[in-house]
């Protein structure tokens, strides 16, 4: 459905893009994650014709962005939403999305059948006939999902949803997109792991213009960081525990903090039975043990951190 | 071209939708009017000369306050981007901004009909000259326009947009007063006079239409279009 091939794209000397290339099914929702700067919000605003890449190849249901006969046609396939929901901000609800409709060519005899559902479908009802300058930042996020979904376009770009939202907010734009991710591919940004994880079928870490992960988020949390840590806290001292640690099977070190003990073990590897028997053993009184995961979290700060040393 | 229009009636209701609008077709009104009728009574005479006489002067004012906005305000909002997403090229775009400042100039000139009405009632105006003075300041308007939308196109605030269009706007004017004509060597003078919009702009009002005024008008406002169009097209304010 979206295919991407070598894409760079170039602000004069800086490289905001480099080498970028993936592949978008029917009905995925997928989360372009990266800290601020990345390059997320020029990707998106490449795939939906707004910036021409400098290089490399951007397919949209078999259409290439870089063919001028094909800009309309890509444009009316696509919903989007840009960073920070801009809207005409002297208009009524109703009016903008009746005015975003007729330009995504919906006729006059539709047009307020599809105002009447968007505004359903977004929960806007009780705001359709406020002016846009005196809503709130949640209802704004609304209206402009509203407008990107106005013309019913397969294809959804969403830059930074939820940014700016109070936790309720935030929730409530969530499970809007939930919905109307069911039938329709998603592409979304955000820098907030959390929200990516609850919401996309698929992650796609990108840092400094690159493409450093790509995948579901529970295989990235699996195969993302090397070693496992086992954080043990104990109630006294005991001479050889190091030692006894050190020499089980599958530790790469040991670490003490005082009472606390982080282990770094060997990936898929789980020796909690033998840490505790051994802590046990050596009468230092186990009072704690935990397995620390891998969160989506670890991998994002792991990938974007070796890039900017 | 129906997107055009959706996009021009849009943009003339926030025109009104805004102080704005009122504020500056009051202005027009109340000064036109005003400075017009001062001289009339001197005058003597069932002729709108006069008030044509001050409508480039007038308009150097009032157009760029319409026009300042439309892209300055878009690019300072970010509502550009959703403008220039939607499946309409970058021309339409301008274009349907175009027709609405334009709109806007006619239903300005349209309230002044109490001028010819009033004329009418006290004697036998020379309705010709009226008319090729109302045309006469439709073609400069749109000048204006052109000139006033471009500038907004590269300006990303809005006070900027409307003093830099002033200053276009005057400079392609001032070129063609006999300030420069007599002062500047002999080619300057001849370059100044053909593409100032004031020398177009006095023989029109002089009731000849001629076609090299007319194509003097439609060059003007298609190169400030397509000035306008490949502004857009760059996004550099990105």
């Amino acid at each position: 459905m979206i295919k991407v091939e070598h894409l760079t794209k170039k602000y004069g000397d800086f490289i905001a893009l480099r080498d970028v290339s993936f592949e978008l099914k029917e009905g995925e929702v997928v989360g372009l994650l990266g800290p601020n700067g990345a390059g997320k919000t020029t990707l998106l605003r490449i795939l939906v014709s707004f910036l021409k890449p400098s290089a490399g190849e951007v397919e949209i249901e078999g259409m290439d962005v870089n063919n001028p006969l094909m800009d309309q046609k890509i444009k009316s396939k696509i919903g989007y939403l840009p960073e920070q929901a801009p809207l005409y901000e002297d208009m009524l609800v109703v009016e903008y999305l009746g005015f975003i409709g007729r330009m995504q060519g919906i006729s006059e005899e539709e047009i307020d059948g599809k105002v009447k559902e968007v505004i359903k479908k977004c929960a806007l009802s009780e705001k359709k006939n406020a002016e846009i300058s005196t809503l709130s930042k949640g209802y704004r996020q609304r209206v402009g999902i509203a407008q990107a979904l106005i013309h019913n376009p397969r294809i959804i770009i969403l830059d930074e949803p939820t940014t700016g939202l109070d936790p309720k907010q935030r929730i409530e734009i969530r499970d809007l997109i939930k919905e109307i991710g069911k039938d329709r591919t998603i592409i979304l940004s955000s820098h907030i792991l959390s929200e990516v994880r609850s919401t996309c079928s698929r992650v796609i870490i990108i840092n400094r213009g690159k493409i450093v992960a790509d995948g579901v988020p529970e295989d990235l949390e699996k195969e993302g960081k090397a070693n496992t840590l086992i954080k043990i806290e104990v109630r006294g001292e005991s001479q050889s525990l190091e030692e006894k640690l050190q020499s089980l099977d599958g530790v790469i070190g040991v670490k003490f903090e005082g009472k606390k003990i982080d282990i770094e073990v060997l990936k898929e590897t789980d020796i909690r039975a033998e840490v505790a028997r051994t802590v046990v053993e050596s009468g230092a009184g186990l009072l704690a043990l935990e397995k620390q995961e891998t969160s989506l979290e670890d991998i994002f700060i792991n990938l974007t951190d070796q890039g900017n040393e | 071209m129906n997107r055009t229009i959706t996009l021009a009636k849009k943009e003339i209701n926030s025109y009104f939708n805004s102080p704005l609008g009122y504020l500056v077709a009051s202005v027009f009104l109340v000064a036109s009017g005003w400075l017009f009728m001062q001289g009339f009574f001197i005058s003597g005479q069932a002729t709108m000369r006069g008030f044509f006489a001050l409508m480039p002067a007038i308009l150097i004012f009032i157009l760029p306050a319409v026009t300042m906005s439309s892209w300055a305000e878009e690019k300072r909002s970010g509502t550009a981007e959703v403008l220039l997403t939607l499946p309409l090229e970058n021309i339409q775009v301008v274009l349907g901004k175009f027709l609405a400042a334009f709109v806007f100039l006619v239903k300005l000139l349209f309230f002044t009909f109490m001028i010819p009405l009033m004329l009418g009632s006290l004697s036998e105006p020379d309705w010709g000259l009226i008319f090729a003075g109302y045309l006469g300041t439709l073609f400069l308007g749109a000048a204006y326009i052109a000139i006033g939308l471009w500038v907004s196109s590269v300006t990303k605030n809005q006070i900027t947009a409307f003093l830099l269009s002033l200053v276009v706007i005057f400079l392609f004017y001032i070129v063609g007063s006999s300030f420069v004509l007599d002062t500047a060597p002999s080619i300057i003078a001849i370059v100044g006079k053909n593409i100032s919009l004031a020398t177009h702009f006095n023989s029109i009002l002089r009731g000849v239409i001629s076609l090299k005024d007319l194509v003097y008008y439609f060059s003007v406002v298609i190169f400030f279009l397509f000035l306008n169009t490949q502004a857009i097209k760059e996004r550099k304010w990105k």
